[in-house]
This record gives C-alpha cells, structure tokens and sequence, in this order.
C-alpha cells in the first residue's frame, strides 16, 4: 500500500476486509451457492462495520496522543499527517496505569468474579429443578423469576444502601457482588431453563433408568451439556460487572478498593483535561474481558449435543 | 427371572387423557412382546409404566417376583433403550456404555470387561473413543443397545428404537435385535408403530389401540385368527381386503362377485344380512398361473399392476362400500395400502399373485380364492365371526 499523505480513507480499510471475508467464508461453508450475498449487501456491512470502528478507532488514537496534541486538537486530525510520529506517544498507557489501575484491576476481579461464578452456580441449580424437577407451583414460580427481568436496579439502590449499612456491608467487595448476584439471577435462571428445556428429555430419563440421582444427573450429564448456555451467562454477566460503573461507585467507592471503571473515570475527572489518559486506561480495561471474551466464545459452538438424539 | 406382569393397569394424564384402560398383560421369561398399534394408541405409555417412567394410575405392575409398582424406574432392574438413542453426547462410546454400572460403582475391571464384550457383540470395538456425534445413525443405535446391555436386566424396553434409521438400515438392525434376543434370552418389551416389525420379531405380539389391548398372540394368529377388525386391518402388508358382503343362503355377494359360503362357517344367524367379509391379499391368485380346480374364481378388470419381482400386487375396484378401519391407515410408514382414489361406493381390492401373471393394467384377470381362509367380521361390533374349529382354515 503506497500512502501519499493526502488519502483518506485508507487507514480503516484493512480493518474492514477482515469481517467481511470471515462472514462470507462461514456463509460458503453452510450453504453452498446460498452464501453469495449481493454487492449491496456487502456495501451495506462495509457502511455499517466502518460506522461501528469509527469511535473504538478515535479512542484508539487519541490514546497514543501527546497531551498537547489531545488537549488542542481532535483525534481525526491524524489523518492528515499519520506518519507524522512526533504526535505520538506511549506515556499515556504508563501514566494511565501508574493512577492505581493496577490496584483497580485486582479489585475489579475481587469483585467481578464471584459475581459472575456464584449466580451460575445457583441458577443452573435453579433452571434444572425448572427442567426436570415436578413440584406444586413450579409454573408460577418461574413467571415470577421472570417477571423480576423487568426491576431495574437503580430502584433497589437506596434500600440496599440502608440494608448494606445496617449490617457493615458498605465499603465491602460483598455489597457490589451480591447487588450483581441478586440482579443478575433472573436472566441466568432465565436463560438456562430455556437452553435446559431444549436438551432431550430421554437423556435424563436415560439416566434415571441408569439409576443416577437428581444431583448426578445434574452435575454429569446436564451441566456439561449446557456448557454453550452456561458460557454464553458468564460471558454476558462477567461483561455487565467489570464495565458496571454505578454500583461500584456508590457502595465501594474511590480509594482503597476502588474497581477499574470508578478509576478510568477518575482518570479524566482528577485531570480535567486528561482525555488521552482516560482513552488509554480505558483500552487497559479492555484487555480482560477481550480475553475472557475469546476464551469462552469457542463454547459458542452450535450442536454441542450433537449426537445424542437423532439430528 | 424377567417375567413382567401388567394387572388391570390403567393411565390417565393430569387433563383427563384416558391414555391407557384396564390393560392386562403377561410377559414370559425370555419373551420378545412385541405391542404394535397406530401412533397414540397408548402402547409407549404401557412401555414408560413397566420402566417407572410414568407412575400407574390404577393396577399393578410385577417385575421378576417383586410388585413394582410404586419403585423408582432404577429398582426396577429393567434397562430402556430409546427412540432417540438418548445417548449422552459428552461421553465417548465406552463412557456412554459405562455408565450406568459406574453409577452402580461396579468395580472397574467388571465394567471394562463388560463394556468389551457388548462392544464386540455389537460391533462397536473399534469405536471405543469415538463421541455419539461422530457415529453414524446404526451405530448409535447399538451404542445405546449396548448401553442396556451391559446392566444385565431382568428386561429390555425398547421404545421404537429402529423408526430414526433408514430403510435398510432398519432391515438389518432388525435382524441383529432377533440374534440378541437369541443369544442374550432376555425378556424383551418392544413398542412399534410398524406391523412389519411385530411380525417379524415378536415371540408374541400384542395390538393396541386407543389404550385397550386387542388381541395378543403369536403373529402366525395374529395374521389368520385376527380377533376384530381393527386388528384384521393392522396386521399385514399389504392390508386385507375388507367389503361388505351380504350372505344369502350359502352364497356371498359382493359387488357383482357371488362366491359359496365355505363350509363350517357360523354365518347361519346371517342369513339375509351383510357381514363384513376379509380376504388377504396372499389369498387371491391368478388363475392361469396356478389352477386349483376346487376354488372359486372370480374376474375382475386390473387397475394397478405392481411387480415387485417375486410378486405381482393387482389392485382392482369391486363394487361395494368400502369398510374403513379407523386407525389403521394413519401412518404413512406403516405399510399404508396404495393411495388409489376409488370411485364412491367401490373399494379397492389388493391382490398378490404370482410374478408370472400376465395381468397388466386394463386386462381382465381370474383370480382365484380360497373361501375356506376367509375372514367375517360381525358389521355392528367388528368383532370376527368364529368360524367352527377347521385345521386347514388356518395352516
């Protein structure tokens, strides 16, 4: 690629091909000469990836800005003169990092994952006696369980605070994770009754005839065969609680135990100006759940009861 | 022991479904029951009540020596093989057949060795390692045959377990159940909506429908003593023929056909009224190919002409009401007669000749017929009208 200095749209570009070309392979792979789409469906996703890259790219950007450079100008100006590398610079993510997101990082993690594990734990108990367990008003319980989806969880925030304040909670990485737990149970129990209700009926009745009991059935066959359904949860929740910013800011608060959201916020507010910091620290925060993101998407995969009943 | 024993058993579903009523069943030790029916017919609920899957709402259930009625399906010591396999997808092959005695916590070399031997028995050795998604439709099948195996039950219960696999592959799996029932002995209860199935495996077969068990028997009665009609129609591929026939004297009529009563018959408390008059399609043939000259022969004009190779099917209208069995043509895969639109008030009649027949479609053809193997049923009740004891009736 030959830039002259004076072309702009290059740069976003080869970001771009790379989408496309993953989602016509995959179209390829399903269904043969179905998988053609028309040029103005792919013009359709060229305009829509590139609408979607523009604000991940100026955060990019502005993150490896020098401070006059983020302070006078907008991140776009890059353009004009990209290979121009005196306006670049890498303190940013140091400096970033230096304002405690080191300390913000184990605290989010103190907080995130029992926030995430916990509430998969008791509604993947929940969702099987949903599934396979008779008992009187099953029916009606669960509506309930589902009919909670619709509390936001602002309006539980004042009460909690008295609560968490009557029994010491307040300032604890207990009061984020349970508000997480107790908000984040609807939806889990939600989501796994309903993946649960798809798994073959046979299987357990299978198991029961090979005489394993509730708990067996549950741990060895129906937990492993909701691994899509379980992986899908976590990822979900583990995404909610580490960009969660109001209720780790109102029951931990800044200082000690403060979690990586409440610190890259501080980042601009301590800084006024320091919109380069936040840009950095933010693409620091990234980093875990990108992870977590690519180590459980592989669960992701289509059929994973394949083979059991006839398919 | 592994007699199984269904006394007055009844099953309704919470909503009012009568799915079963007052079944009485007796299963020998080392019996293949077959119970066959149309889908619906509560046959797979019998099955689910004898594992413990469904409770029993009135009557008793007997496994071996023990009243089982109230026991948990894993007490009961009978082992399920299902439609749909069941298998668990997580497991390999040898995983999958283990289970259950790992639940057990047999002790491990027991298990490996049992798991081997069902494996070599059912050809699976060399799929050991493989996961259920990775098998093809017949090995699944006796992965999850095998898995039952193993516990050593006092009772197998299949519920359809050959209905997902292909045509031919069904042949054959069906010829290797009947060498597994020979050489494992083991009591097995086995559910089909396919008569052809229940023929060909069953030491006795027992049709149901709507919940009631109609007749249970060998299927050599099954197929020439058929109780009523519903089981007269069931039983069979191609179906037998069925019309209404009025008796006059010691003639029959039906259509423009009058064939002689045949001897023996009870039909005298019929004189002047009509019956409903079975034939099976085995019993017509063509008769300039095989002359008999005691039978009767009638002529009619073909249809259809299907040469199957070692038979020919002439299907040909006769001009009576046709008599139709509820039930029994519902499923396509049943061995359902050819869909031939008949004109009103004719039914259509299905003959199996000789190959060598020279009936083609539009020719005049003789068929002849044997009276002696003819069915009656009563019009009013379905019920067959017993013919007087005849050892050739039915050989």
């Amino acid at each position: 690629m030959t830039t002259t200095g004076t072309t702009p749209p290059p740069t976003p570009v080869p970001g771009e091909v790379k989408p496309r070309r993953a989602i016509a392979k995959r179209e390829d792979a399903a269904a043969p000469g179905a998988g053609k789409a028309n040029w103005l469906v792919k013009l359709a996703l060229v305009i829509l990836c590139f609408l979607w890259i523009v604000p991940t790219l100026g955060i990019v950007v502005t993150a490896f800005r020098t401070p006059d450079a983020a302070n006078t100008s907008g991140w776009w100006t890059v353009i004009t003169s990209p290979l121009d590398f005196t306006q670049y610079t890498l303190s940013n993510y140091s400096q970033a990092w230096n304002e405690g997101m080191g300390n913000a990082f184990i605290n989010s993690f103190a907080v995130t994952l029992p926030a995430t594990v916990i509430p998969i734990m008791i509604a993947a108990f929940a969702a099987y006696a949903f599934t396979f367990m008779e008992f009187p008003f099953r029916d009606s319980l669960f509506v309930l369980i589902v009919a909670l989806l619709v509390v936001p969880n602002q309006v539980a925030l004042v009460p909690l605070l008295q609560i968490y304040g009557n029994v010491g909670l307040t300032g604890q990485f207990a009061a984020v994770y349970l508000a997480h737990i107790g908000f984040g149970m609807p939806l889990a129990i939600y989501i796994l009754r309903n993946y649960m209700s798809t798994l073959p009926k046979a299987v357990v009745e299978s198991a029961k005839i090979d005489g394993a009991s509730h708990f067996k059935t549950f741990w060895r066959l129906i937990v492993p065969m909701s691994v899509p359904a379980l992986a899908s949860f976590a990822i979900f929740q583990f995404l909610w609680v580490w960009n969660d910013l109001l209720i780790a800011l109102l029951f931990l608060g800044p200082g000690e135990k403060e979690v990586v959201t409440v610190t890259v916020a501080g980042l601009v507010g301590s800084q006024n100006q320091g919109w380069q910091l936040l840009t950095a620290g933010a693409i620091i925060s990234m980093i875990v759940p990108v992870l977590v993101f690519i180590s459980l998407q592989r669960f992701f995969v289509r059929g994973l009861t394949a083979g059991s009943v006839k398919g | 022991m592994g007699r199984i024993v269904l006394e007055h058993v009844s099953k309704e579903f919470p909503g009012g479904v009568q799915a079963v009523r007052d079944v009485s069943l007796e299963i020998g030790d080392g019996e293949f029951m077959v119970l066959v029916g149309p889908s619906g017919c509560g046959k797979t609920t019998i099955l689910r009540m004898i594992a413990g899957l469904d409770e029993v709402t009135d009557g008793e259930v007997t496994i071996g020596d023990r009243v089982v009625t109230d026991e948990k399906p894993k007490d009961r010591d009978i082992a399920m093989v299902f439609q749909n396999y069941a298998l668990y997808p997580h497991m390999n092959v040898e995983q999958n057949i283990g289970f259950g005695m790992r639940l057990r916590r047999t002790p491990k070399p027991v298990v490996k060795q049992r798991v081997s031997g069902a494996a070599q028995a059912l050809a699976l050795l060399d799929y050991l390692a493989r996961k259920p998604a990775d098998l093809s439709g017949g090995q699944r099948q006796r992965v999850a045959i095998g898995r039952a195996m193993v516990r050593e039950p006092k009772a197998f219960l299949m519920d359809e377990p050959l209905s997902n696999l292909d045509a031919k592959l069904r042949v054959q799996m069906r010829a290797e159940l009947a060498r597994l029932h020979k050489q494992l002995g083991t009591t097995i209860v086995y559910v089909t909506h396919d008569q052809v199935e229940a023929m060909t495996l069953g030491t006795r077969v027992a049709v149901v429908r709507d919940g009631v068990l109609q007749q249970v028997d060998t299927p050599q009665v099954l197929f020439h003593n058929p109780v009523n009609l519903f089981v007269a129609g069931f039983i069979g591929s191609p179906t037998m023929n069925l019309v209404e026939a009025a008796v006059t004297g010691d003639k029959l009529e039906f259509g423009s056909h009058r064939l002689p009563v045949p001897p023996g018959t009870a039909l005298e408390a019929y004189n002047g009224r009509t019956v409903i008059l079975g034939i099976r399609p085995s019993d017509f043939e063509d008769a300039d190919v095989w002359r008999d000259e005691r039978l009767p022969v009638i002529e009619v004009t073909a249809d259809v002409v299907e040469d199957l190779g070692t038979e020919a099917h002439v299907l040909f209208s006769v001009d009576a009401p046709p008599v139709q069995v509820e039930g029994v043509d519902e499923d396509p895969e049943a061995g359902a007669p050819i869909p031939l639109v008949a004109a009103e008030g004719t039914s259509v009649f299905t003959a199996a000749v000789d190959a060598r027949t020279a009936a083609r479609i539009g020719s005049t053809v003789r068929l002849s017929v044997n009276p002696a193997r003819f069915h009656f049923f009563d019009r009013d009740s379905g019920r067959v009208i017993r013919s007087r004891p005849q050892p050739a009736a039915s050989s």
